[in-house]
C-alpha cells in the first residue's frame, strides 16, 4: 500500500517528462518512418519502372512486343538517354552469336552426320518388303522370310555369276567413278583410302576403281578441299587442266573452274608439289599457308616469270602473271582463311571483279547472271555473305556501287545493268 | 537460314529423298538441339544419341516434313520428349527440375571493339550470363539463340508465359545492368576489377 501511494505522489513529478518526450519522439519517429516509406516507395517505383523497361526491351528483342509496348519503350528512351546507349549495345550483343568454338561444333555436326548417314542412306531393296510383312500375321512373316531368303540366295547366285563373267571379260577395263555437285549445292565424300573431300558447288571429281589399290590419282573440275590420309608409298595426285598436284598427306584447297580466269591451289598444312603438264616450267613446292595462282587460258608464258615465280601480296596484283605464289588471305573479322571459307558456307571476297564474282554467285545460288553493261564487269567488290539469298546479296552490293538488276524466269536468270 | 529456304529443303527431302537437302537441315539444327538435349541429359554421348535418333525418325517420316508448320519448334519438342524418354527408360529421373539443368552457354563470338565496349566489360557480361539461374539461362538460350517464341518455350517447358517473360527480363536486366553501370561509372568498375586482382595476388 505504501508503495502505491508513493508511486502516486511521484507520478506528477516524473510523469510529465515521459509524457512530453514520447510525443516529441513520436513526431520525429513518425516523420522518419514516413520519409523512409516514401523513399522506399520511390526506390520501389524506380525499380519497378526499370524492371518494366527490361521487360519491354526483352520483349522487343525477342520479337514479342506489341505496338503499344514498343511505344512505351520509346518513352523510356526519351526520358533517359543512358538507356539508348545500353540498348544499342544490347542490340549488338543480341545480333552476335553466343556460340563459341564454331569450328568445334562444325566438326561435331559433321561427325554426327556421318553416323546418321549410315542409318538413313543405302536402303537395301528388300528391306521395305520385310517391313510391310511386319504388319501381317506370324505365319505369313515366316513365309515371307523364306521367300525373301530364297530370292536373296537366287539373286546372290545370279549376281556372283554375272560379276565373275563380267570381271573375266573386262579385266583390262577400269571403271570410273564420277562424283559431281550441281550449282547451289556442296558435298562431302570419303575416298576408299579414307581421304576426305569436300566438293564445292558445280564441281566434278573423277577417280577410277584402282584408286587406293595401285595409285591415288584423281581428276578435279571445279573446287574441292582435300584432307589426304598419309601414305608415303602411294602419292596422292590431283589433276586439273593446268596443273598437277602431288602430295603424300596434307590438307589443301584446289579451285579450278574452267570458266574462271585463273586456277589456284592453297596449302593449309603439309607440303605439295605442283607441276604444269605441257608447259616448260619447273615443278614448284608449296609451303604451308602459300597459294599458287595460275592462268587458265593458254596464254604465252613468260619464261623468266615462270622459272622464278614472284612472291607478291594479293593486293598488289594488277595484271595477273601466268603463275604467282602468294600467302593465303585471312578474313579480318574472325581470322578464318578466305580460300576455304566456302566450306563454312561463307562467301568471302576481297576486291574481286564483278565478272568473277558473278561466276561465283552463279555456282553458289544456282542462277544465271548476265551483264548488260560490260563496264560493270571490272567493278571491284569486297564482302562476306553467309545465309543471305541472291537478292539480299545484290542489294548489299548495290550499296558500294549503284547498279540495277532484275530477275527473270522465276528468278533463275539475273540481269545486271548500269542505268 | 530463312524459313522459305528451309521449306524448300523440306520439299526436296519429302519428294525427292534428297539426302543433301536433309544434311543441310541437319547442319542447321543439330548443334542447338544437341546443347538443348545435353542440358537435360548432362552427358555428351547420350545427347548425341538422342538428337541423332530424332533426325533418323525425321528422315523415316520425311513424307510428312512439309506438313510441319514450325520445324524449329517441332524439333525442339521432339528432342525434349526424346531426352525425357531416354531418362525414363534408364529410370534416372521421373521429373525434371528446370533449376537443375546443365545449360551450356558459349562465349560471345564478337570482338569487343564491334560492341564499343572494353574486353573487361565483355567478360563481366559473360560472367553475368553464366551467373544466371539454369532455368533463366535455358529460356534465354532458347529465345535468343534458337529463335523460339515466348509461348513456345512456355508450352515446351510447362511454364506460364508470364514466367518466361520474367526470366527473359531478368537476363536482359543483368546484362543491361552491367552495361549501364559501366557507361555511368566507366572507371569505377575498372578500378574495382583491379583491386580484386591485387587482393588475389596477395
Amino acid at each position: 500500500m505504501v508503495g502505491v501511494i508513493t508511486d502516486h505522489k511521484l507520478l506528477p513529478q516524473f510523469g510529465m517528462q515521459p509524457k512530453i518526450i514520447p510525443v516529441k519522439k513520436n513526431i520525429y519517429f513518425f516523420l522518419r518512418v514516413f520519409f523512409t516509406i516514401l523513399r522506399l516507395y520511390h526506390l520501389y517505383k524506380k525499380c519497378m519502372e526499370q524492371n518494366r523497361f527490361w521487360d519491354l526491351l526483352a520483349k522487343k528483342k525477342s520479337g514479342e512486343a506489341t505496338p503499344e509496348e514498343q511505344l512505351e519503350l520509346k518513352q523510356y528512351f526519351i526520358q533517359n538517354a543512358a538507356l539508348v546507349e545500353v540498348t544499342n549495345q544490347i542490340d549488338a550483343l543480341w545480333n552476335s552469336s553466343f556460340q563459341s568454338g564454331e569450328e568445334v561444333s562444325k566438326q561435331q555436326t559433321a561427325h554426327a552426320w556421318s553416323s546418321i548417314q549410315q542409318k538413313i542412306s543405302t536402303p537395301i531393296p528388300l528391306e521395305p518388303d520385310t517391313a510391310i510383312a511386319g504388319d501381317n500375321s506370324r505365319q505369313s512373316i515366316k513365309m515371307f522370310y523364306r521367300m525373301v531368303a530364297a530370292a536373296a540366295v537366287f539373286l546372290a547366285i545370279i549376281s556372283t555369276g554375272w560379276f565373275l563373267i563380267r570381271s573375266h571379260q573386262k579385266d583390262q577395263q577400269v571403271k570410273q567413278n564420277i562424283v559431281s555437285t550441281k550449282n547451289g549445292s556442296k558435298s562431302k565424300i570419303e575416298l576408299p583410302d579414307g581421304t576426305q573431300v569436300w566438293l564445292n558447288a558445280g564441281s566434278k571429281l573423277i577417280y577410277d576403281e584402282n584408286y587406293g589399290k595401285q595409285y591415288r590419282k584423281l581428276q578435279l573440275v571445279g573446287e574441292a578441299y582435300f584432307d589426304v590420309v598419309h601414305n608415303a608409298e602411294m602419292p596422292f595426285i590431283v589433276k586439273t587442266g593446268v596443273m598437277d598436284i602431288k602430295v603424300l598427306g596434307t590438307a589443301f584447297n584446289v579451285r579450278s573452274y574452267p570458266d574462271d580466269v585463273t586456277s589456284e591451289a592453297t596449302l593449309i598444312r603439309g607440303s605439295i608439289e605442283v607441276s604444269f603438264p605441257g608447259k616448260q616450267v619447273n615443278k614448284l613446292v608449296l609451303k604451308p599457308r602459300e597459294k599458287i595462282t595460275i592462268l587458265n587460258k593458254d596464254s604465252v608464258l613468260p619464261n623468266a616469270l615462270a622459272s622464278q615465280p614472284s612472291v607478291q601480296s594479293p593486293g598488289q596484283v594488277k595484271s595477273i602473271p601466268a603463275i604467282t605464289v602468294s600467302a593465303l588471305t585471312y578474313n579480318n573479322a574472325d581470322s578464318s582463311v578466305i580460300e576455304t571459307s566456302w566450306m563454312m558456307h561463307k562467301m568471302i571476297f576481297r576486291r574481286k571483279d564483278f565478272g568473277a564474282l558473278a561466276k561465283d554467285m552463279e555456282r553458289w545460288f544456282n542462277v544465271s547472271i548476265q551483264f548488260e553493261d560490260s563496264t560493270l564487269l571490272t567493278k571491284k567488290f569486297t564482302g562476306t555473305f553467309k545465309n543471305e539469298n541472291i537478292k539480299e546479296v545484290l542489294i548489299a552490293l548495290q550499296l558500294s556501287y549503284p547498279f540495277h538488276f532484275r530477275f527473270e524466269k522465276n528468278g533463275d536468270n539475273v540481269y545486271i545493268y548500269d542505268k | 537460314m530463312i524459313t522459305s529456304q528451309l521449306d524448300d529443303l523440306c520439299i526436296l527431302v519429302a519428294q525427292k529423298d534428297d539426302e543433301l537437302a536433309f544434311e543441310k537441315i541437319f547442319n542447321h539444327f543439330y548443334h542447338k538441339l544437341f546443347l538443348f538435349a545435353k542440358a537435360f541429359l548432362k552427358s555428351r554421348e547420350s545427347a548425341e544419341e538422342v538428337v541423332s535418333d530424332v533426325f533418323v525418325k525425321l528422315w523415316q517420316n520425311r513424307e510428312s516434313l512439309p506438313a510441319i508448320k514450325n520445324l524449329n519448334y517441332y524439333l525442339f519438342v521432339s528432342s525434349k520428349h526424346a531426352a525425357l524418354d531416354y531418362l525414363e527408360k534408364r529410370n534416372k529421373l521421373l521429373t525434371v527440375n528446370l533449376d537443375d539443368l546443365a545449360v551450356e552457354f558459349g562465349e560471345i563470338s564478337l570482338n569487343p571493339e564491334e560492341l564499343f565496349i572494353s574486353a573487361e566489360l565483355l567478360m563481366r557480361i559473360q560472367q553475368a550470363i553464366s551467373a544466371l539461374p539454369p532455368k533463366c539461362r535455358l529460356i534465354f538460350r532458347l529465345i535468343k539463340e534458337d529463335g523460339l517464341k515466348y509461348r513456345e518455350v512456355a508450352e515446351m517447358l510447362n511454364l506460364s508465359v508470364k514466367t518466361v517473360e520474367t526470366q527473359m527480363s531478368l537476363a536482359i536486366s543483368k546484362i543491361g545492368g552491367e552495361l549501364l553501370a559501366a557507361n555511368i561509372f566507366p572507371h569505377a568498375n575498372l578500378s574495382r576489377f583491379g583491386d580484386d586482382r591485387l587482393e588475389q595476388g596477395k
